[in-house]
């Protein structure tokens, strides 16, 4: 490969030899030190062989003293040499070309866009104003990026990232990012502290293990009341502190209201549908073709990210379908129906991930010819936290 | 051949044969002193031939080139000299015999 390479630098000719002393020409070939190579008898008085541009003038010289009686003249050019004389009366397209690969390595040394990957709860918006606070912006040099001090720097800006990683991926700067769990809160057991309510509720069951309880099963309570008590009254009139520790648990309700009238706005799809196109180049976005209706449904999206070839351009295409509202009568079955579908949505956005649901109730009302519905949900949970004395 | 040439030939021979003696009884490599044609094959489709004295013939069915040993022949078909620099031939092709001599 590396002579292959090397006879397309120099360049070669494929030349013809007509006469009847080949083999004379070949020894003389060698005697002048001119490499023939893939030398080929196509007939008894032709042969094909291929040679250096020096070596075929060499060649004709010899011939012209009239050491190797033949004649040769060249059928084909091969190599760089012959490829750029072409353009010796077209200089300004050789210049052109230059300056284009030149424009074309410049921009490649260049950070067109970043991208943060592996985030769940942190905001990627918060990850690159870091970035951008760091110095670190697009169309800077690749070789200005410390990627250690950067990659530093983001993890440090949110306790919630346990560990970051930047690459340059061609001309896109990429921040990874892991997020750890958070640590369980340090409990002071050699400290004195009261339990208290955390919310309002009505006590289930509550366990002692030290303090004294200030409340009993049955009792209301409301946030900030204190369930177990650290303090213990001496005989002689004094204090006695100690950590109080215990299980509360209490029924806290979480209650949602909504309304339904007696039209219902629906929604229907057509059989007119559209794509919407757009262009991003470099993260700014160039629409090329606008929705052609007002209100639409988004059926599928596809983007095609051209990054993978080192070029900061991704084209987006959305396939719509255009979508008509209208006010439609509904049945006082219908509007329970959707009242308490959104009331229980509001209520259940309360609740805490962990809440162990005992009931839930439902109450409707008529009003101005609609339904209200009052959805209340019972959960069981602990509602005891520490806050420990001065 | 004629008497002088024969009479030269067979010189010629003595004088080598004496030479190789003398390499190795100094245990030095014969081809270090005379330069003796060394041919390399591969499989039947590539010959490398060095330290030739000329090409007497190459057709596409034969290549005959002078050695101090005399004439090497190659038969074969759609034999191409790869390359023929000074003393040094290389023939790819579909060799079917090789040998000293005028066969």
């Amino acid at each position: 490969m590396l002579y292959s390479l090397w006879n397309y630098l120099t360049g070669y000719v494929i030349i013809e030899v007509k006469g009847l002393s080949l083999e004379r020409l070949m020894n003389a070939a060698a005697q002048l030190g001119i490499d023939l190579w893939a030398t080929e008898r196509v007939s008894y008085t032709c042969l094909h062989a291929r040679v250096r541009p020096s070596g075929f003038r060499k060649l004709k010289r010899a011939m012209k003293k009239g050491r190797v009686r033949c004649r040769v003249h060249i059928l084909e050019k091969h190599g760089l040499p012959f490829f750029l004389s072409a353009f010796r009366f077209r200089k300004a397209i050789l210049f052109g070309g230059i300056v284009a690969a030149a424009l074309l390595i410049g921009a490649l040394q260049l950070v067109w866009t970043m991208e943060v990957t592996g985030s769940v709860n942190v905001d990627k918006a918060d990850v690159l104003a870091a970035v951008e606070a760091a110095g670190i912006k697009p169309f800077m040099l690749k070789k200005d990026v410390d990627r250690d001090v950067l990659a530093s720097i983001v993890r440090t800006s949110d306790e919630r990232i346990a560990w970051t990683d930047v690459r340059v991926q061609g001309v896109k700067l990429v921040i990874e990012i892991v997020e750890g769990e958070a640590a369980p809160e340090l409990i002071e057991s050699e400290r004195a502290c009261d339990i208290v309510a955390e919310k309002d509720g009505i006590i289930k069951t509550i366990t002692v293990y030290s303090g004294k309880a200030m409340c009993k099963v049955g009792d209301a309570v409301k946030a900030g009341d204190v369930l177990i008590s650290g303090t213990y009254e001496r005989g002689d009139g004094g204090n006695r502190y100690v950590h109080a520790r215990g299980d509360v648990k209490a029924s806290i309700w979480y209650t949602g209201t909504a309304q339904a009238g007696s039209t219902s706005l629906v929604r229907e799809r057509t059989d007119n549908t559209a794509l919407v196109k757009t262009l991003f180049v470099a993260g700014l976005e160039f629409p090329i073709s606008e929705p052609l209706f007002a209100l639409y449904d988004t059926e599928r999206e596809t983007t095609d990210d051209m990054e993978r070839l080192y070029v900061p351009l991704a084209f987006h295409v959305k396939y719509i379908r255009e979508v008509v509202e209208r006010n439609v009568a509904i049945t006082a079955d219908e509007m329970r129906a959707i009242a308490q579908s959104e009331a229980t949505g509001k209520a259940e956005k309360l609740l805490p991930h962990d809440a162990a649901v005992v009931n839930r109730s439902c109450a409707f009302t008529e009003i101005d010819g609609g339904v209200r519905a009052d959805v209340s949900i019972e959960t069981e949970e602990k509602i005891g936290i520490i806050v420990y004395k001065e | 051949m004629t008497k002088k040439k024969h009479v030269a030939e067979m010189l010629h021979k003595h004088n080598r044969r004496k030479v190789n003696r003398f390499f190795e009884l100094l245990d030095l490599p014969v081809e270090a002193g005379i330069e003796l044609p060394r041919i390399t094959m591969l499989g039947r489709s590539d010959l490398l031939l060095e330290n030739h004295d000329g090409v007497l013939k190459y057709t596409s069915v034969c290549i005959r080139a002078a050695t101090c040993e005399g004439t090497f022949t190659v038969n074969g078909a759609k034999l191409v000299i790869l390359q023929s620099a000074q003393r040094r031939l290389v023939i790819r092709g579909e060799i079917e015999s090789i040998g000293f001599g005028d066969n």
